[in-house]
């Protein structure tokens, strides 16, 4: 099953086909992802939603290369997740994906400026570059004055912004985000939300955002639904009606 | 119910029984091997004292009428008792025919007893030819080729006049037995008497026992006397060897065994004697040893079971976080408060039952490896089940700890844990409480106190034990702790600095080690188990290797020179040496008496002594060799003669030589010049030495040994071999070594101990690496699924396991060895009242520290190689879904 609601004209940055996923031996196991094909172009925010279970995490892992298909492909940029091995594909990923994932998932050691620092810092990226690289993103975030501060110093709201920067701070061309306000206040969540759409937008990235909050989901160009691991329905592009439904 | 829930717990989770398992069988293993192989050194010493006994008991007749023969037979009879031989002895005038008679002592044996005793060596002939003469008398006037002598009783006694014909000559000089004093407050002491005849107990019991017989019976022979400080004037005896497989094997027993002995020997003979027991002095004096070995393996194995209990520890802590879900999820599906912990008690106590087991059995397994046979078969059954008692109660006691620790952990949240772990507000118990300081402070204080209060030096009248309190015993320990967790508390605050955002990071690398810094609770753990195992390690290597050096140093000590040449037969004349032979020096040891004690003079040609001699004695007070050479009247004394006598450099000592040879015996006055702890040879086990020019009528006996040195251009192995073949062929006597007088303590297998100690400690320092790799794979898995949602490629998230592993390997080297070889030369210092001469500072044992390097690094990089795999086998995707 697969839906193209954007112009075919527009080159594709994400391009997933045919995905499968089935946990279990020789694919009797529990299917998780169906057959479901995605095709997001730069600049496009689209909101995955579902219920529980429904593989929206599976599909956006996928996506990212954390996680390996059954059946089927997925192009990044147009190279093929598949081709990539070992240091290669870390490479690929940290310089393609900027990833948003549910909880509070900074490293706790490190400082929120050392946080948003370390896919720089993994791609030997000079100091200076790095710092001002760093700064730019905290002050996009609205964490200015907050980069010394460890992750159990900020509040929960702030740690998420954190993440925001640190995936955008090396420009990805995709912004993977599950459950990014899943652990946020609804007035937080919606800040947060805002925040990212509106930081992958200025970069010209793609955004998939795993949600199963309607009113964060508002905030795409577009969703897909997912329901037992099959892709079921998509409004037009920037049709939000069906997310407020 | 709680059954049901631990049988479902193991299946669920069956690798986590088997870490809480080991973490019990780790102590359990450690103070279980230790207390089978101290009770097996123990066991070895009860042999090690009676080789040394010739004949373990004298039944000695009060009365010559006793019938020894029947008195025999009745002592065999006593289980235990293997041999029972007749003996005789008196004074006798000697004649070879020739009119020079000379006085000598008679002994009368069967012809088997100079079979059954090798410390009587037959140099020609037999007794069944006749009279056995000594080397003395046949250097005599007269009786050199003398074929028959005839025997007289001294004084006024009756008339013997019995001539026997010579059968052949015999050498007495190690037969100590004969010439000891057989009852009395002086039992024991060695009477130098100068000749001696042998002759068939039968012959004695038919020409001459009638004769003293009716001498006694007359009132002319002296009666029976105990309190005599002299051998008697007749002795009619029966020699009893005991089988040495029918005493106990601890010391402790045997010499309650061998006293029990003694009274139903005395009360079997049905005649009126005196058993004197010959193994009693070196039995109580085994016993005194066996207190000394374990304390020096409580002391050297002590400081193992404690680090292998803290790793048991900080092994259960890795598996904190598994107990807390496993909780959770047992309140999720309705079990109550009480149902939870008696299942954590259920499942700690059968984790403390097969680690118990398994500690057991690794223990049986190493002490037999290390004693060289089971261990079950050099332990009696009651030390067995005293070590795997003591060994049990350590596993629980480590289990209940584990399960308080648990518990507590348990009832904390995953954040609090997680902070507690970071750098700001997280310090680990003992730097909070500065237990470190505490710790080295304690240690050094009881040194420095004991020290004051002059401890830590031997005295002649304590025993090893009473010099050495127990508490002294603890300074090491404390030091031990203290040092090296002082230590970590400086890698820990360099860790610190490092951490501080205030510059730049300029790598990956530079990231971890800040990262590091901030979070270094799992890491110090880790370096914290791995340096105090290092560190004891490296205390037992170096304290066994110096007790092996001082061995070698004593050993040298005890032969003087590098070559001692002694002479078949007294009367043996030392030929031209040759090449490789540098000097010479003839040593004699005169008999001499103070006041009611018998000594022995080392008599030495102080010209010649000097060049020959390749040990330097060890003086307390006063001057050596050369005060000798200044005071012709000088002589030398061992300190316990002069704490005995009260003597100082500078007193005169009155003497008598030659007490015990009526021709030669004279009254001198010496000057104390000197006062020795040792003086090689300390084979010789003399308490005076003099000049051979300064004793009267010295150069009239024969020279016992001669000391040489070689030349230098051979080994004194090849010169020795040279000259056994050459000019010394068949007549001296040439050894570069002799076997130390061997004592219990000093024949301890500490190298064993110390192979053990550290094998046991290298294992612990490399799971002390290992648990630092659980608590990265149990705790960090959420932050390594995070770098691979950053793009990190493997090297790149394995850059901070591998440095923490770094840290922990290389940190804990470079603590623990230097630590180990300081707390050594405190141990050696503690502990120098257990070597028989003052010992080096320390010997670093470079090979075996090296092995020990190696054996930690390889078991580490094992540990930790598995942890690193594990960490690489995590999945991003899978971890993610948890959060």
């Amino acid at each position: 099953m697969g839906l193209w609601p954007m112009s075919a004209e527009l080159a594709a940055v994400v391009e997933a086909v045919g995905l499968s996923r089935w946990y279990g031996p020789d694919g009797h196991g529990f299917r998780a992802l169906d057959r479901v094909s995605l095709r997001v172009v730069r600049g496009e925010v689209v909101a995955v939603m579902g219920p529980s279970g429904s593989g929206k995490s599976t599909l956006l892992f996928l996506v990212g290369g954390l996680d390996l298909p059954d059946e089927g492909v997925v192009r990044l940029d147009g190279v093929d997740w598949n081709s990539l091995r070992g240091s290669d594909r870390a490479r690929f990923l940290r310089r393609t994906c900027g990833f948003i994932v549910q909880g509070l998932a900074l490293l706790p050691q490190a400082t929120a400026a050392e946080n948003v620092e370390v896919p720089l810092l993994l791609d030997g990226l000079a100091w200076g570059d790095r710092s001002r690289k760093v700064t730019e993103a905290l002050e996009r975030v609205g964490l200015a004055g907050h980069g010394s501060q460890l992750p159990d110093e900020l509040s929960g709201g702030e740690q998420q912004r954190v993440s925001i920067a640190r995936a955008l701070v090396h420009e990805p061309a995709v912004v993977l985000a599950d459950e990014p306000t899943g652990s946020l206040d609804s007035v937080t969540a919606q800040v947060v939300a805002r925040l990212l759409v509106d930081a992958a937008r200025e970069r010209n990235a793609a955004v998939i955002l795993v949600t199963h909050d309607p009113a964060v989901a508002w905030h795409a160009d577009r969703m897909v639904t997912l329901h037992s691991g099959r892709l079921e329905a998509s409004p037009a592009s920037g049709d939000r009606s069906g997310v407020l439904a | 119910m709680t059954l049901w829930l631990l049988a479902r717990s193991v299946r669920r989770a069956p690798r986590r029984l088997v870490l809480e398992a080991i973490g019990v069988a780790f102590p359990v293993a450690m103070l279980a091997a230790t207390l089978m192989f101290v009770d097996a050194a123990v066991q070895s010493m009860t042999p090690i004292a009676l080789d040394r006994v010739q004949v373990e008991m004298r039944a000695v007749a009060k009365s010559l009428d006793a019938d020894m023969p029947t008195v025999a037979q009745k002592l065999a009879a006593v289980p235990g008792v293997t041999l029972v031989e007749p003996f005789a002895a008196t004074n006798v005038v000697v004649d070879p025919g020739t009119g020079a008679q000379v006085t000598a002592r008679l002994f009368a044996v069967d012809p088997s007893y100079l079979e059954n005793h090798p410390w009587i060596h037959v140099e020609s002939g037999g007794l069944t030819q006749g009279v056995l003469l000594d080397q003395s008398i046949r250097g005599a006037p007269g009786f050199d080729g003398a074929t028959s002598v005839t025997l007289d009783l001294p004084g006024d006694a009756p008339s013997l006049a019995l001539k026997l014909p010579v059968g052949g000559t015999v050498d007495l000089r190690s037969a100590a037995t004969w010439f000891s004093i057989p009852y009395g407050d002086v039992q024991g002491d060695i009477v130098t008497v100068p000749r001696s005849v042998v002759v068939d107990f039968a012959t004695f019991q038919k020409m001459v026992l009638p004769i003293l017989q009716s001498w006694s019976a007359t009132g002319g022979l002296p009666q029976f006397d105990p309190g005599s400080d002299e051998l008697p004037r007749a002795s009619l005896e029966a020699h009893i060897s005991v089988d040495h497989a029918a005493y106990p094997a601890d010391p402790g027993q045997a010499a309650v065994w061998t006293g029990q002995l003694q009274r139903i020997l005395g009360r079997q003979a049905g005649v009126p004697i005196v058993v004197a027991d010959n193994a009693a002095e070196a039995l109580v004096a085994s016993q005194d040893d066996a207190t000394n070995a374990k304390i020096l393996f409580l002391l050297l194995g002590i400081p193992g079971v404690l680090v292998a209990g803290a790793l048991g520890l900080a092994g259960a802590s890795t598996l904190v976080e598994a107990h807390r879900r496993e909780e959770a999820l047992l309140r999720l599906r309705g079990a109550t408060s009480s149902q939870i912990v008696r299942l954590a008690v259920a499942h700690a106590a059968l984790a403390g039952l097969i680690g118990s087991l398994l500690g057991l059995l690794a223990a049986v397994a190493a002490a037999s490896v290390v004693v060289g046979r089971p261990v079950w078969q050099s332990v009696p059954a009651e030390g067995v089940e005293l070590s795997v008692g003591l060994a049990v109660l350590a596993g629980a006691l480590t289990t209940t700890v584990r399960v308080i620790r648990l518990r507590r952990a348990a009832r904390q949240t995953d954040v609090i844990a997680e902070r507690r772990t970071l750098e700001r507000g997280w310090a680990p118990i003992w730097r909070r409480a500065r237990r470190d300081f505490l710790a080295v402070g304690v240690g050094v204080a009881i040194l420095v106190i004991n020290f004051v209060g002059g401890g830590l030096q031997q005295s002649p009248i304590e025993g090893t034990s009473l010099a050495l309190s127990f508490y002294v015993l603890l300074a090491p320990i404390a030091i031990w702790i203290g040092a090296t967790l002082l230590f970590i508390r400086g890698v820990l605050a360099i860790l610190g600095y490092l951490a501080r955002p205030t510059r730049p990071i300029r790598s990956w690398r530079g990231a971890a080690v800040r990262w590091l810094g901030r979070r270094p609770a799992r890491t110090a753990v880790s370096l914290a188990l791995s340096s105090l195992a290092v560190a004891f390690a490296t205390l037992v290597l170096a304290f066994a290797a110096t007790y092996q050096t001082a061995k070698a140093v004593d050993a040298q000590a005890t032969i003087g020179a590098d070559l001692r040449l002694t002479p078949g037969d007294p009367r043996f004349v030392l030929p031209a040496l040759g090449h490789g032979v540098a000097a010479v020096s003839p040593v004699k040891l005169v008999p001499a008496r103070v006041e009611t004690d018998r000594k022995t003079i080392l008599a030495l040609d102080l010209a010649s002594y000097p060049g020959a001699a390749s040990v330097s004695p060890r003086m307390i007070d006063g001057s050596g060799i050369d005060a000798l050479a200044a005071d012709p009247n000088g002589v030398l004394i061992d300190s316990e003669i002069a704490t005995s006598f009260d003597l100082k450099p500078g007193d005169m000592i009155p003497l008598t030589i030659f007490p015990d040879d009526f021709e030669n015996a004279s009254d001198i006055e010496l000057r104390v010049v000197g006062v020795f702890s040792s003086f090689p040879p300390t084979s010789a086990a003399a308490e005076l030495v003099a000049s051979a020019a300064a004793l009267p009528r010295a150069n009239t006996v024969p020279v016992n040994f001669y000391l040489a040195r070689v030349d230098g251009t051979q080994p004194p192995s090849a010169v020795a071999h040279s000259l056994s073949g050459g000019p010394l062929a068949d007549r001296f006597g040439v050894a570069t070594a002799l076997p130390p007088t061997e004592r219990g303590l000093t024949a301890l297998n500490l190298v064993g101990l110390s192979e053990l100690e550290s094998i046991g400690a290298s294992l612990v320092a490399a799971v002390g690496v290992a648990v630092l790799g659980a608590f990265l794979i149990l705790e960090r898995r959420r932050e390594f699924a995070i770098l691979h949602t950053v793009g990190a490629d493997t090297r790149q998230i394995l850059t901070g396991p591998v440095l923490e592993g770094m840290v922990a390997v290389v940190g804990s080297i470079a603590i623990g060895i230097p630590v180990g070889l300081g707390l050594g030369t405190i141990a050696v210092r503690v502990l120098g009242l257990f070597f028989t001469l003052s010992p080096p500072l320390l010997t670093v044992p470079v090979p075996e520290l090296v092995g020990l390097v190696l054996f930690m690094v390889t078991a580490s990089t094992v540990a930790l190689g598995g942890a690193v795999l594990a960490v690489n086998r995590v999945r991003a995707a899978t971890v993610l879904r948890e959060l």
